[in-house]
């Protein structure tokens, strides 16, 4: 479990570094980047990140896996511990896969076996099945790999590597249509009730049917922050015609069959979750949507 | 009118293990495959596949047996037929009613048309 408390960060100066605050009020002169973020992210769960671009997502995706680590040990917590820089023991147990991967010369397998003695529950075999369907080469270097191609590896590390939190900042990106299904079975097949998974994106419909909770950034907050049953529980999805249904909407789009719309549900049935539409609802006016939680 | 509104996925994935098994994919007393062999099966995240097999049970479609599975109940067929029935009667044939109406379709005209349907058959 990771679990992020008041964190806010931005630069102290124009060209500092990005640092994380003690204090909220440290903020007066700087450039603000996130605010104010509290978030739980629990075991047995997939959650999904999305925002616009600059919204934060990637800058916050470092600070719960200590890329970002100065007063990180005040605000985020994995496991009921600080995070730390330096504690092998608690780094071992997160595998973030950045979105631009580094560019190492050293052989697909050969970083496998680097990486197993940095994580103690690494998978070979698990390893090796993530390799073999994603169709990648063992001896190729991974500087000489295509960008999909680097994702697929490191997809199959973290995988591979049995970390209790896995955090994929836009793992989509780069993929093909059928490395995209192989991932999505990937992310099914290696889920446990002891791992987290934090996948951002911004092709949620790509992922979205492997999601447990949904989060999404706008000005530089958690601005939405719930399951996918209560979502589906709370809010009704619907497409329709009638000019009276735009009338009850909380949050109306135009569609080619007249307008998506997102209505409270009353049916007692769960609706299936529109992401799209969830998205620019939440950004237009989040309160109008959270108060039906 | 047009009014689309789709059910939860999870709820989605009851009805097509339904569908399955009255296709005969799953013969009743058979077990179905594991949680995780079908969420990796369909790409769906395992706990929406949990809560669509709790969901099966607890409409008495499939059984599940501590350690070995889940299990395709023995009535499971009659079951899914007349819960279909149920919601066909309740929301399908109402919204066709509608349509037919607001169209000036009689019931006689209706009535024809289902029984030159059912001769073709």
């Amino acid at each position: 479990m990771i679990e992020v408390k008041d964190l806010s960060l931005g630069y102290s100066n124009p060209g500092n570094a990005l640092q994380i605050f003690e204090h909220s009020d440290d903020f007066d002169t700087s450039e603000i980047v996130l605010r104010d973020i509290s978030l739980k992210f629990e075991p047995g769960k997939v959650y999904g990140l999305i925002g616009r671009n600059g919204a934060g997502k990637t800058t916050l995706l470092k600070c719960i896996s200590s890329l970002i680590w100065k007063n990180a040990h005040k605000k985020v917590f994995i496991d009921g511990k600080p995070m730390s820089n330096g504690n092998p023991s608690i780094l071992s147990r997160i595998f973030f896969v950045t979105d631009t991967t580094p560019l190492i010369h050293i052989r697909v397998d050969r970083y496998a076996k680097k990486l197993s003695q940095f994580y103690p529950d690494f998978s070979m075999d698990c390893f090796n099945e993530c390799v073999e369907m994603f169709h990648l080469n063992y001896g190729e270097y991974i500087d000489n790999l295509s960008l999909g191609q680097k994702k697929m590896a490191f997809l199959s590390y973290a995988f591979a590597s049995n970390a209790s939190h896995i955090i994929l900042d836009e793992p989509t990106n780069g993929l093909d249509i059928t490395s995209m299904r192989t991932l999505r079975k990937l992310i099914a097949s290696n889920m446990t009730d002891d791992k987290t998974m934090i996948i951002s994106t911004h092709h949620i419909n790509e992922i979205s049917s492997l999601l447990d909770h949904i989060i999404i950034l706008n000005n530089k907050k958690a601005v939405f922050d719930h399951s996918v049953i209560e979502t589906g529980r709370a809010l009704s999805f619907v497409e329709s015609d009638k000019e009276t249904d735009k009338n009850n909407a909380l949050y109306s789009m135009s569609s080619a069959y007249g307008n998506r719309m997102i209505l409270p549900n009353t049916s007692g049935i769960d609706s299936e979750i529109d992401y799209e539409l969830l998205f620019e609802a939440v950004l237009d006016d989040n309160s109008k949507i959270d108060r039906l939680f | 009118m047009i009014f689309k509104e789709r059910q939860s996925i999870y709820l989605q994935i009851a009805d097509r293990i339904s569908d399955e098994i009255l296709a005969g994919t799953y013969a009743p007393g058979a077990r179905v495959p594991s949680v995780r062999e079908y969420a990796v099966m369909i790409e769906v995240n395992l706990n929406t596949v949990m809560r669509s097999y709790d969901t099966l049970q607890s409409w008495g479609i499939l059984d599940m047996k501590r350690g070995l599975g889940y299990f395709v109940a023995d009535d499971a067929v009659p079951t899914i037929l007349a819960r279909r029935r149920e919601a066909f009667i309740s929301t399908q044939a109402a919204e066709f009613f509608e349509t037919a109406r607001s169209l000036g379709v009689t019931p006689d005209e209706l009535a024809k048309m289902y029984k030159n349907y059912l001769n073709e058959q």
